[in-house]
């Protein structure tokens, strides 16, 4: 069966790829099934009455040994890693002049005002409840849709889109939480199973765990966006205003203290105290965004790549 | 010497020798087409123009290429089978391909009039 020598390839490869990021097997696993499958496809169409065991022999050997491939991964990785590298230092020099380490560096308490992923983790918190709300209400309308219909035939095919689109959906807030928190995610989607037809195709969609764990994560962003959301609002009008409060009283006079004696009595020292707590506070409204954004990728990770 | 040890040392110059390359390969290729291009179909021109490398290299060179800015993609639903992935040279991708086969003219033409010298002796 060329199928079995295709999975068995796989196989080989998956375990020269031990211990590498999971997304980056999952890119590799993805590459090398999708030639593999495209290559056979071609041959069977071109060569009728193809020894299709000694075609896949030619074509594994012409893919590279799973060890030689394997190795390719690593070090292209490697290298684009290092050659992106000197760009971010130079975009945004550490704090105290160090260079920072490569596994996703904490920025110093202030060096969190240049670093760009502390603005882009905020801004996915923010973006997080627009897009819960989306991914929950599909996701819920789609089930309860396809449950419903499932009585009559039409359930069916309405299922197996719905199903089909949790992937597409998936793929995208991949894309996203890679672009914004930093994670690496799959950057493409599995290739279809081509040989055993619709039959196959169907059933990987519902034997794939990864189908319902990302079926899981699209759901779960309601209430982790709702959280967001919540949190990153408050602490941003928080620290923004305490930042504000000096400039509003020392420039506009608009500062009133309705039902503050103490406050009203020491208008100035109040004011000044405000902006230094909102110095600090501004601060940490971007590493909570740093690191709710880490925990949020981790997730992403865990629920949306599969291996 | 062992002959296996010639063998291996064959294959570590082949393989460092490919890896700069294969990217200028790429890049070229992708220069030529007037529409962008999936990654199958690259390694399949490549494997009959170019019969260099394995092709499983290919990809992660081509995935390489692409974080560092010099193509770009699209990924496109196919009529048969899994979506395609589209790629194609950005502005900085042929700037690099100039900067690149410049430095390869220069390189492949000092080493061939030293082998030449090799052949004649």
């Amino acid at each position: 069966m060329p199928d079995q020598t295709i999975d068995a390839y796989l196989d080989a490869l998956k375990a020269a790829l031990k211990g590498c990021d999971k997304a980056l097997i999952q890119d590799a696993l993805w590459d090398a099934e999708d030639h593999l499958r495209s290559e056979l496809a071609r041959r069977r169409y071109t060569e009728p009455g193809l020894d299709e065991a000694k075609a896949l022999g030619g074509i594994l050997a012409a893919y590279g040994e799973p060890a030689e491939i394997a190795a390719a991964y690593k070090e292209r990785d490697a290298i684009v890693s290092a050659a992106l590298a000197p760009l971010q230092p130079a975009k945004a020099p550490a704090p105290d002049g160090e260079t920072e380490p490569a596994p996703a560096p904490h920025p110093s308490f202030f060096g969190v005002l240049k670093a760009p992923r502390a603005y882009s983790s905020l801004l996915y918190l923010l973006l997080s409840l627009a897009t819960g709300i989306f991914f929950f209400t599909w996701s819920v309308t789609g089930l309860s849709l396809s449950m419903g219909l499932l009585v009559l035939i039409i359930g069916i095919p309405v299922l197996i889109a719905f199903l089909g689109s949790i992937r597409l959906l998936a793929l995208a807030e991949g894309r996203l939480v890679e672009a914004m928190l930093g994670a690496r995610m799959p950057r493409r989607q599995p290739p279809a199973e081509q040989d055993g037809g619709w039959k196959a195709r169907l059933k990987s969609l519902f034997t794939d765990g990864r189908t319902w764990t990302s079926l899981g994560y699209l759901m779960l962003m309601l209430p982790l966006g709702i959280f967001y959301f919540t949190l990153m609002v408050t602490l941003l009008s928080l620290s923004l205003g305490l930042l504000a409060t000096p400039v509003v009283h020392f420039v506009f006079h608009e500062v009133t203290y309705d039902g503050w004696a103490w406050g009203a009595a020491h208008q100035n020292s109040v004011a000044v105290a405000a902006g230094i707590v909102g110095l600090f506070a501004v601060p940490l409204t971007l590493h909570a965004a740093l690191l709710l954004g880490r925990v949020q990728a981790g997730l992403a990770r865990h629920l949306l790549v599969r291996i | 010497m062992d002959p296996g040890l010639l063998d291996d040392l064959e294959r570590k110059f082949q393989k460092e020798l490919n890896a700069g390359t294969v990217a200028l390969l790429l890049l070229a290729v992708l220069a030529e087409a007037s529409e962008p291009r999936y990654a199958y179909d690259i390694a399949k021109e490549l494997e009959e123009r170019a019969p260099i490398t394995k092709l499983g290299t290919l990809y992660p060179t081509l995935r390489s290429l692409e974080s560092l800015g010099l193509l770009d993609s699209r990924v496109e639903p196919s009529v048969s089978g899994p979506p395609r992935k589209y790629y194609r040279l950005t502005k900085d991708g042929r700037a690099a391909l100039a900067a690149w086969a410049r430095q390869w003219k220069q390189t492949s033409q000092v080493v061939n009039a030293v082998l030449k010298g090799m052949d004649h002796a």
